[in-house]
């Protein structure tokens, strides 16, 4: 097994095959959870994929890389769709068949929110790592997370 | 309740992505990992978004603000981490045309309109067949522009009193926004988020004359904290968190990865890729080739930079299994050793770190002094 936070080196293809192994599934759910679409998250995937290979250069942290892809992938799509939602769709992208209160509480939260949830409530990143993949701080990942949660129950609770 | 939540959210989690697959395509068709690079021709998503900003960045950054202003000669107010919210001049009035509501109509020209500030409207719509357009208006002025997904934002808006109101989608530190002007100038302003539609404002007073060349987040520091003796990069404000490869074309995005040497990997038309640089002595472009022994050299202010990296070698003996790999990385260089204009040779040892492939060290020159020949061993 492939330890996703070590150079890629000394066979990429081998070590690249095995990231993708170990990696892909863990990504493909934080990038669906972010998107709500099963096509568009194995996209963004695939596509991390492609970036990471297409460096070139050996990559240190090739986890963290792919982590930090993805997120901001999917923070772009969801910049995206905060304008294509306002012009119906001719065909909706599949989504999971049952909102419950939680979903709806979920993506009620600004997007780094959810983001910061996922990451850590269902992939069981650390802070450091969070806050890689964020791109912020990692004092400001408790903080978020804070935020976010303190938001749910408020949310949950009325 | 803490751990309720916590809890909740788990199973909710694992609900959600219970069905989804546990393998990629790909590993069950063949025995080992085949990536295909993008085709140059048609960038993928994610380049085009990289490139996209960019180029909204390039084009709207390019409005001059001098054209809008009322003619004071005020100093700008912002500045710093510690810079206070402006207050607009100018508002605009009640209209009956204003909703709670943003939304997307089928029309031909603006008509229901979404309060982003007391100065700005904003307001969306399609005609039949064509493209959404998003409008602004502010006591000074009104405009449309293609609403084209990622393109259009940011939106830099002249507003009364001077002051230039730069919309922008959700930023990685959405308190505040640096603006970058053409004399290398960096004014910071907070960011007023919009829950509703999840876009920031900030509001910025621009000297007359100066125009704005980028924005983000200049405080970015360099990923190598490495001690520049040199002179060091202005702040800049279009830098990437990370360093990414981008699609060929005449845009870059750059990574800082020290205080004096920002580089951007593109891909070339014939699908390779190049390694563009730009230093407080100049920009270019290099072949992005710096397998041991050759070496990349990069100039900036009173040395050169060396970059160097173990080259792939053939596996001697080759192995029988046709699905084994045929070739490994090399050593891994340690030093470079360079030859000057002046006919001296220099030596000096290579590190490398952790955010970046490639080695480094630095080759220092004396002025009217270069490096000719370099190889890493």
């Amino acid at each position: 097994m492939t330890d996703p936070d070590r150079d890629l080196a000394p066979d990429p293809g081998a070590a690249l095959a095995a990231l993708y192994e170990a990696e892909w599934p863990k990504l493909l759910r934080v990038a669906y959870v972010l998107t709500d679409s099963l096509p568009t998250a194995e996209e963004i995937v695939q596509d991390a994929f492609v970036r990471l290979q297409s460096t070139r250069t050996p990559v240190t942290n090739p986890g963290g890389y792919l982590r930090t892809t993805v997120v901001n992938a999917c923070r772009d799509l969801h910049r995206h769709r905060a304008v294509v939602r306002r012009t119906p769709l001719p065909v909706a992208e599949p989504t999971i068949a049952e909102h419950d209160e939680l979903f709806d509480a979920l993506a009620a939260l600004p997007w780094r929110q959810q983001a910061a949830l996922v990451l850590r409530f269902h992939v069981d990143l650390s802070d450091a790592d969070i806050a890689n993949a964020l791109g912020c701080r990692q004092s400001t990942v408790g903080s978020i997370i804070r935020r976010a949660l303190a938001s749910l129950r408020k949310e949950l609770e009325s | 309740m803490t751990l309720d939540l916590d809890e909740r959210l788990r199973e909710h989690y694992q609900q959600r992505t219970n069905d989804l697959p546990t393998r990629g395509p790909g590993l069950d068709a063949r025995p080992t990992l085949m990536l295909a690079r993008a085709e140059p021709s048609t960038p993928s998503r994610l380049r085009m978004a990289v490139i996209g900003s960019a180029a909204a960045a390039l084009i709207l950054g390019l409005v001059v603000v001098s054209s809008v202003r009322s003619g004071d000669d005020a100093p700008a107010t912002s500045g710093g981490p510690a810079a206070l919210p402006l207050e607009p001049v100018l508002t605009l009035p009640d209209s009956p045309d204003l909703g709670d509501i943003p939304v997307t109509v089928a029309a031909t020209e603006p008509v229901d309109w979404f309060r982003l500030a007391p100065d700005l409207d904003v307001s969306w719509y399609q005609p039949q067949g064509e493209t959404s357009m998003l409008c602004w208006r502010t006591p000074v002025g009104q405009d449309c522009v293609e609403d084209r997904d990622m393109n259009t934002l940011p939106l830099m808006v002249p507003t009364g009193g001077g002051q230039l109101l730069v919309i922008t989608r959700e930023n990685a530190d959405p308190e505040q926004l640096d603006l970058v002007l053409d004399d290398g100038t960096v004014l910071t302003a907070p960011m007023e988020r919009n829950d509703q539609i999840g876009w920031g404002l900030s509001r910025f007073d621009i000297p007359v004359g100066r125009s704005v060349s980028g924005f983000g987040d200049a405080s970015l520091a360099a990923a190598n904290p490495a001690e520049v003796s040199g002179a060091t990069l202005p702040p800049a404000a279009d830098l990437n968190e990370v360093p990414v490869t981008i699609a060929a074309g005449p845009e870059l995005s750059y990574w800082r990865w020290f205080a004096d040497l920002d580089i951007s990997e593109r891909q070339t038309t014939s699908g390779d890729t190049e390694f563009c640089w730009r230093t407080p002595v100049g920009e270019g472009c290099i072949e992005h080739d710096f397998a041991s022994p050759k070496v990349g050299l990069i100039p900036t202010d009173g040395a050169t930079i060396a970059l160097a990296q173990p080259a792939i070698v053939p596996i001697v003996p080759a192995p029988s299994d046709p699905n084994a790999p045929r070739s490994e990385l090399g050593p891994t260089p340690t030093r470079v050793v360079a030859t000057l204009s002046d006919g001296t040779t220099a030596m000096a040892e290579l590190t490398f770190g952790d955010q970046f492939g490639p080695g480094w060290t630095r080759i220092p020159t004396s002025d009217g002094v270069t490096v000719t020949d370099a190889r890493s061993e």
